[in-house]
């Protein structure tokens, strides 16, 4: 009786990770107004690929919409995995930020037996999900059982640190996403906040005029990070922008272990275009 | 005395803040109901405290704390204890300012105490003969200004603050000799001809509209409630009928001030984007009151902060970007002490820090600082660049003196060039200076001089030396349009492709553009 890892595909885990460690992935939607009327609704990652979904995003005359996967999406996955005697842990995007665990615990619920199923909300996002999902993975495949893996990730959870820019605040408001960061929003163009997560909302870090000034910030950020023990670098239409804050973390952790992510469709209709991030475990 | 300022602008008006400062202690004193000299003397300098407009009116609310310090239990007195308390006046505004400096007010005041001192010793003296005395010690020393402070002599005038001294005396003498203030006959002293040979400034009728036209009108204040309001295309529409305005709020409640001379038209405006409410409406002529516009937000939980602000795009965008009250500034004139504690409280926190934002400010933001009975702090930000640095750099998350401490140091990472237009001839930095030529000044000091706008704040822009990859920030006011400030960037851009840039609209009134280079 194994273990199998679920996750959302708002964790934007490269597929890489996702086929090396087993994780069984489960798409948010995407949703494009169209022209005549009427939605064109396309599974996050599986209909609609990243570099399509970006170039849409800008084209597009009005903004994309993303739905959660639903009770019914995860439903199907829990029960093909329980058929085969398989037990299950998800790990999901926060539940301040979407009801993508709310529609997990529904399908939980819905089962003959919930007890196969556990549920953990990330209480991030992205990578931040990402990494706490993968940590569980590897829980499992060394052999982990059920409490010790949900151990390992919960304490990956409350370790896992996420900072990111944003070209600009405006996807996040009209996405109603913006949390504590609402006074960040302002008259000035050239404004590029940095946020974080915390406590499982959006919350704001430092606003810093320039794009250039918001890279360099984030790079001291990853150099004084501490010790830690994990770290990937975020981004969604930028890789040229990478390179230095990959740098700044692999000061402190083995050369090429600095996992390199792009955020999807799910967040990235949230966040808009020239995202770039971090995320790191602590290790203490 | 406004006529008197060195800087060829009206701006932040040494006449117009003691004339503030003054009233407010008229006003104290109105409820004073004593003949005790020590107790009146106090209330005028506690009038003075909370009231004190600009540098001008801080320094000379500290005089009138010496002077009341010194007739602590005197119930009443005569030239002997009146000349002692001349002088602990003196002594006490010197110790307003860090540094002081000579042939400033601080020179007349101590002058007219020290010649007052010298008469109070003769028997035969009374106290109009010792104010008399004070008076003549005090304009010699007025006349002397120019030569002790250079850029006086270079701008052909004595000094203003110093004269406002000698007026309000010339008031307390009239007081004393039983006369009618009104038809007191103030001779306002001419300056010397300045270093560049100029012909002395006339005070014209022109200049004085300049520098004193009031808005006027009649402010008017309403709260809309709807839904959907849109805050852009209304801060346009009110743009149109008014001056001053100031449009915040999010789309289901927006508060509205503006100074118009239709104040039912802005209030039919009004009522067609939703529920009016809250409607205030006075007459500017009729007094100062009513054009303090406090935005209040909700409360913080660190570190509140407090900005005082002029031109409707500053404000609004200071209200953006998260000042819990913004202190609006007038035209000629600064806020008070009492208007900075005010907006301390309204800003809802238990630790506040003020940002004035102006060189004329930060005298009153520490005074306030003084006397506030709450923990209030002060950044000596002495432009709107500055301001608007330092609240970018404002963490709510942070511990308070964390906070300040960042905010701070980015207040000082930024530098301010100001293009405007001269209103009168003068020399600055020993340059002669025509009325109507353009002038560029980076940190307060002349760098370009010129005939049109778009030249002197290029050759300004190029002498600042923005750093490479650095960030020019232009907020277009006074006659300026958006698109010359866009005109003006791009014509930047070219020469100096790595930077970045941005135009705002600051609609600061004087000043085309205010620039900030980071």
């Amino acid at each position: 009786m194994a273990i199998r890892l679920v996750a959302d595909s708002t964790a934007d885990l490269p597929a890489g990770l996702v086929d090396g460690w087993n994780i069984t992935i489960v798409p948010a939607y995407v949703n494009f107004s169209r022209a005549g009327g009427g939605v064109e609704t396309l599974r996050d990652g599986v209909e609609i690929d990243t570099d399509a979904f970006y170039k849409r995003l800008v084209e597009s005359p009005t903004l994309p919409t993303t739905s959660q996967p639903s009770a019914q999406d995860f439903l199907e996955v829990y029960q093909d995995i329980i058929q085969k005697g398989d037990r299950v842990i998800s790990v999901h995007i926060s539940s301040k930020l979407s009801g993508t665990y709310n529609s997990a615990t529904q399908a939980k619920a819905a089962l003959k037996n919930p007890a196969a199923v556990e549920v953990v909300d990330s209480a991030s996002a992205s990578m931040g999900a990402g990494m706490t999902a993968l940590a569980g993975a590897r829980a499992i495949a060394s052999g982990a059982g059920m409490d010790e893996a949900l151990q390992e990730i919960r304490e990956a959870a409350a370790r896992m640190r996420i900072y990111f820019m944003v070209d600009t605040l405006e996807y996040l408001q009209k996405g109603g996403r913006i949390g504590k960061a609402q006074a960040f929003v302002g008259s000035l163009l050239s404004l590029k906040p940095i946020l974080t997560i915390a406590n499982g909302e959006i919350s704001p870090l430092e606003r810093v005029r320039t794009r250039r000034k918001a890279l360099q910030r984030l790079s001291r950020i990853a150099e004084e990070s501490g010790p830690i023990s994990e770290a990937c670098v975020i981004y969604n239409t930028t890789p040229q922008d990478l390179e230095p804050l990959r740098r700044s973390l692999g000061a402190s952790l083995p050369p090429d272990s600095v996992i390199t992510a792009r955020v999807g469709a799910g967040v990235g209709v949230h966040t808009g275009p020239g995202v770039v991030g971090l995320v790191t475990r602590s290790a203490s | 005395m406004n006529a008197l300022n060195v800087f060829p602008v009206p701006d932040g008006d040494t006449g117009t803040n003691m004339l503030l400062t003054m009233q407010s202690v008229d006003e104290r004193l109105q409820s004073v109901d004593t003949d005790s000299l020590s107790k009146v003397a106090q209330e005028a300098a506690r009038g003075a405290l909370f009231g004190a407009r600009g540098n001008s009116g801080v320094i000379f609310s500290q005089f009138l704390a010496g002077f009341a310090q010194a007739l602590n239990d005197t119930d009443a007195g005569g030239p002997a204890s009146l000349a002692e308390a001349l002088a602990s006046g003196a002594e006490a505004s010197y110790s307003a300012v860090s540094q002081p400096v000579e042939g400033t007010m601080l020179t007349v005041m101590r002058e007219f105490s020290e010649s007052a001192k010298g008469l109070s010793t003769r028997e035969e003296t009374d106290v109009i003969a010792l104010w008399t005395e004070g008076l003549r010690g005090g304009r010699v020393a007025l006349e002397n200004t120019p030569s002790l402070l250079p850029v006086l002599k270079d701008a052909g005038v004595v000094d203003s603050g110093g004269q406002g001294v000698l007026v309000i005396m010339e008031g307390f003498l009239c007081s004393f000799q039983g006369g009618d203030p009104d038809l007191l006959d103030i001779e306002i002293s001419a300056g010397p001809a300045t270093t560049a040979g100029a012909p002395l400034p006339a005070v014209t009728r022109e200049f004085l509209e300049a520098a004193q036209s009031e808005q006027y009108g009649f402010c008017t204040e309403f709260i809309v409630e709807g839904s959907g309001i849109d805050l852009a295309q209304a801060r346009s529409r009110l743009s149109a009928m008014g001056d001053s305005m100031i449009v915040v709020g999010d789309p289901s409640l927006v508060k509205v001030h503006i100074h118009t001379f239709d104040p039912d038209g802005v209030l039919a405006y009004g009522a067609s984007l939703g529920k009016t409410g809250g409607v205030k409406v006075d007459d500017i002529n009729q007094g100062h009151e009513g054009f303090v516009a406090l935005h209040s937000r909700r409360p913080a939980a660190g570190l509140a902060v407090v900005s005082v602000a002029w031109g409707d795009g500053f404000i609004n965008l200071f209200n953006d970007l998260g000042c819990h009250a913004v202190v609006p500034c007038h035209r000629t004139m600064n806020p008070s002490a009492q208007e900075l504690l005010e907006a301390a409280e309204r800003a809802g926190a238990e630790d506040v820090v003020i940002l004035p934002n102006n060189s004329n400010v930060i005298l009153t933001a520490r005074q306030a600082c003084a006397i506030a009975d709450r923990k209030l702090r002060f950044i000596p930000t002495s432009t709107l660049p500055q301001g608007v640095a330092a609240l970018l750099a404002h963490s709510p998350e942070l511990p308070p003196d964390e906070a300040a401490r960042a905010m701070e140091s980015a207040a000082k990472e930024v530098r301010t060039l100001e293009v405007t237009t001269a209103s009168r001839d003068t020399v600055m930095e020993g340059v002669a200076v025509k009325r109507g030529q353009v002038i560029a000044l980076l940190e307060g000091r002349l760098i370009s001089v010129g005939a049109s706008v778009a030249d002197v704040a290029h050759e300004g822009l190029l002498k600042s030396e923005p750093p490479d990859h650095g960030l020019v920030t232009i907020y277009w006011g006074g006659d300026a349009q958006e698109s010359q400030a866009l005109e003006a960037l791009e014509r930047l851009k070219s020469a100096l492709p790595t930077l970045e840039v941005e135009a705002v609209h600051g609609g600061q009134p004087f000043y085309h553009y205010i620039a900030s280079i980071e």
